[in-house]
């Protein structure tokens, strides 16, 4: 029986048509339902209405399919159809995933192991009421049209800032042997505001070492962990692969790093303290790589080309990125070119 | 491309609205008759005002409690400050706190209709249970309060304009009405609003400060767009503007304006129940395909709450063009709804 996997989120709805376990497809809509809509439906009638257009889209009866929730999910949703379960919420999804380290980033809030994050997005001023106006207006907007996209490098930033700043006492710790993959809307398409995504990664992450950094805009990391959860079997293909972005080398003071490719030239990288570097790896390239860091002692490691290559960070305070702007802007022009030439 | 559709102003169909008396009097409408807003359905005598003295309050001397006084005329004292008649009542002194209060003299109060409908059931000497049919507008954000009343519209008033409109309209003329203030309200027009008591103030957008300042006074509140300066959607105002000096009700809670409907407006949904009109109902779904010439409604900046045409689509973003812009501007997806 075909079966319809579908990850409610904070901004989107992503799916997963199952057919067979090498025929599946992936949908994105990207728009939940929030008050604002309710004129035009209920909850449960607008997500009956999405499920039945996808079926209907793929020349499936949605009273042939089965459905499987997760994520913003309600126990009146199970209304929607006879053949309905409801898999977990967030936080029980994310811990479920074993295939790489997830981090799942919202505009309020971020999921990271079993921990779910949130932060009460104004500041209070002694009179009782809120002490920016722009970004209260800003958080009270995401409220009422939790899918807006930012379109401005400044607004994503401060955003971002404050998502970095719930991590402040918090040591988070990842298995370097499986990617770190990034899950949310924000990582969808190339956009005005993309640089900031890498930013962003260098803002989180504390903990020294060589990672894999991936983006998952479609939620594929979730809505495959979902199938298994269900009992599905799925085959890996081009589709549930999730292209890598870069490889990250964190470190503080100064780093060398042999590049060698699969044709036998090297190129040695040597970067000073308090610098953002990329260094470009062709999609289809492989290369090996021995990094040599006091922080991290020697490291190898064969990796294979992604969209911005080796990105190097050796600048000795890790936060401050965000709220440095000497630091974020040279940043932001790094990350500019490297984009720009891709 | 499949887009959520939005809609601002929807038919609520038939619903029942209580019109309750003050204090007890005489009903003098029946079950089943039909009304009008300025019908009347009871008739009752009470004190509408009471102003309440402080403690400190001194009687003026050859004045007792229970006396009468006309409007204007000197009570007694504050202190060095003199409290005159606020209007025509009597002084009475409540036994159980020792404080005066003056009661407006009783007066005869007429409860009207406030719409049209039909007298569905009856509470003797009580309160009257009409049957009418109402559109709802859609609230982005309310507080959570309820309020009904007469409805203002003042047109769409820049800031400059804001404080020569205020002061241009008596506050009698406004006390205990809704009132429409225009695109965006600031918290100093509601702090203004709470003095003239005003009965409820609704807008096209806010700052998050005024709406927390409403919110914590208790004050029925509402904005259509959002917050920041985005303006009222032009239809929303355009029915607003058709229904000034119309009896309505501020349902905070559930976020929305019921605007009760004339008669004529039920001939208009016997009309909606022909095999045409239901088949196009219920081919008007929540979500959408987007195709060119559909309105669209905008949440990105700087066209936030601005109503225009698509023009064309792309994978990930339209064109639309607005009334006030030459050329076709993009929106990136998902900024839009289709509007309705």
């Amino acid at each position: 029986m075909p079966a319809l996997f579908a990850y409610i989120g904070s901004k989107s709805v992503n799916m997963l048509l199952y057919k067979t376990s090498e025929d599946y497809s992936f949908h994105k809509f990207p728009y939940v339902h929030t008050e604002i809509l309710k004129a035009s439906s209920s909850k449960t009638d607008f997500y009956k209405c999405l499920f039945e257009l996808i079926c209907k889209d793929n020349e499936l009866k949605p009273s042939e399919v089965s459905f499987y929730l997760a994520g913003h999910v309600s126990e009146d949703l199970t209304s929607i159809s006879k053949e309905i379960k409801i898999l977990g919420d967030e936080v029980s999804i994310l811990s479920s995933v074993k295939t790489c380290n997830p981090i799942l980033i919202g505009d309020t809030h971020l999921v990271i192991n079993d921990t779910f994050l949130s932060f009460l997005p104004y500041t209070i001023d002694k009179s009782g009421f809120t002490a920016d106006t722009e970004q209260s207006n800003l958080y009270a907007n995401l409220t009422i049209y939790p899918q807006m996209r930012l379109t401005d490098v400044a607004t994503q930033t401060f955003v971002d800032r404050n998502l970095v700043t719930m991590l402040n006492n918090l040591s988070l710790v990842f298995d370097k042997q499986l990617p770190l993959t990034f899950i949310g809307d924000r990582f969808i398409g190339i956009s005005d505001t993309y640089e900031s995504n890498y930013l962003l990664v260098l803002a989180l992450i504390k903990d020294l070492g060589v990672y894999d950094i991936q983006f998952d805009a479609y939620f594929k990391t979730l809505l495959t962990t979902m199938v298994k959860m269900a009992g599905f079997s799925i085959v890996s293909s081009e589709q549930t692969d999730i292209k890598k972005s870069f490889t990250f080398v964190n470190v503080t003071g100064s780093v060398e790093c042999l590049i060698t490719s699969n044709v036998g030239t090297n190129q040695l990288i040597e970067l000073q303290a308090e610098q953002i570097f990329t260094v470009p790896v062709q999609l289809n390239d492989t290369v090996h790589i021995v990094v040599k860091n006091h922080d991290i002692g020697v490291v190898e490691k064969e990796l294979n080309g992604s969209d911005l290559g080796i990105v190097f960070d050796t600048r000795t305070t890790k936060q401050v990125l965000l709220s440095d702007t000497r630091r974020f802007n040279e940043g932001l022009k790094v990350f500019s070119r490297a984009l720009a030439s891709m | 491309m499949y887009i959520p559709v939005l809609k601002h102003i929807i038919d609520a169909g038939e619903v029942f609205v209580e019109r309750v008396m003050p204090v007890g009097g005489e009903v003098v409408v029946a079950k089943g008759q039909e009304v009008e807003p300025y019908s009347q359905l009871g008739v009752c005598t009470f004190s509408q005002k009471v102003l309440r003295l402080p403690l400190r309050f001194r009687l003026h001397k050859n004045k007792t409690e229970g006396k009468f006084f006309y409007e204007g005329n000197l009570i007694g004292k504050v202190g060095s400050k003199k409290i005159t008649a606020p209007f025509n009542g009597h002084l009475i002194k409540k036994t159980d706190t020792n404080v005066y209060e003056f009661v407006q003299m009783e007066s005869r109060y007429v409860l009207l209709s406030g719409v049209w409908g039909t007298v569905h059931d009856v509470v003797k000497s009580n309160s009257v249970l009409l049957k009418t049919k109402a559109k709802d507008l859609l609230f982005a954000a309310s507080t959570d309060t309820s309020f009904a009343g007469e409805i203002i519209v003042f047109p769409n008033p820049s800031a400059v304009l804001e404080k020569h409109y205020l002061g241009k309209f008596a506050p009698s003329s406004t006390e205990g009405k809704i009132v429409y203030v225009g695109n965006h309200v600031s918290v100093s027009l509601i702090k203004e609003a709470e003095k003239l008591g005003w009965g409820a103030v609704i807008a096209g957008s806010c700052d998050k400060e005024a709406f927390s300042y409403a919110k914590s006074k208790g004050i029925s509140f509402g904005v259509f767009t959002g917050f920041g300066k985005p303006s009222t959607p032009q239809a929303v105002f355009e029915f607003l503007n058709g229904v000034s000096n119309r009896y309505v009700f501020f349902e905070g809670s559930a976020g929305i304006l019921r605007v009760p409907m004339p008669k004529d407006d039920n001939v208009a949904s016997a009309l909606d129940k022909t095999p045409k009109a239901k088949k196009s109902i219920k081919s008007s779904t929540s979500i959408r395909l987007l195709k060119k010439g559909l309105n669209v409604f905008c949440v990105q900046k700087p066209y936030f709450g601005q109503v225009g045409v698509v023009d064309s689509i792309k994978d990930y973003s339209i064109f639309v063009k607005f009334p006030n812009n030459v050329s076709a501007v993009e929106i990136k997806l998902p900024n839009f709804f289709i509007i309705e």
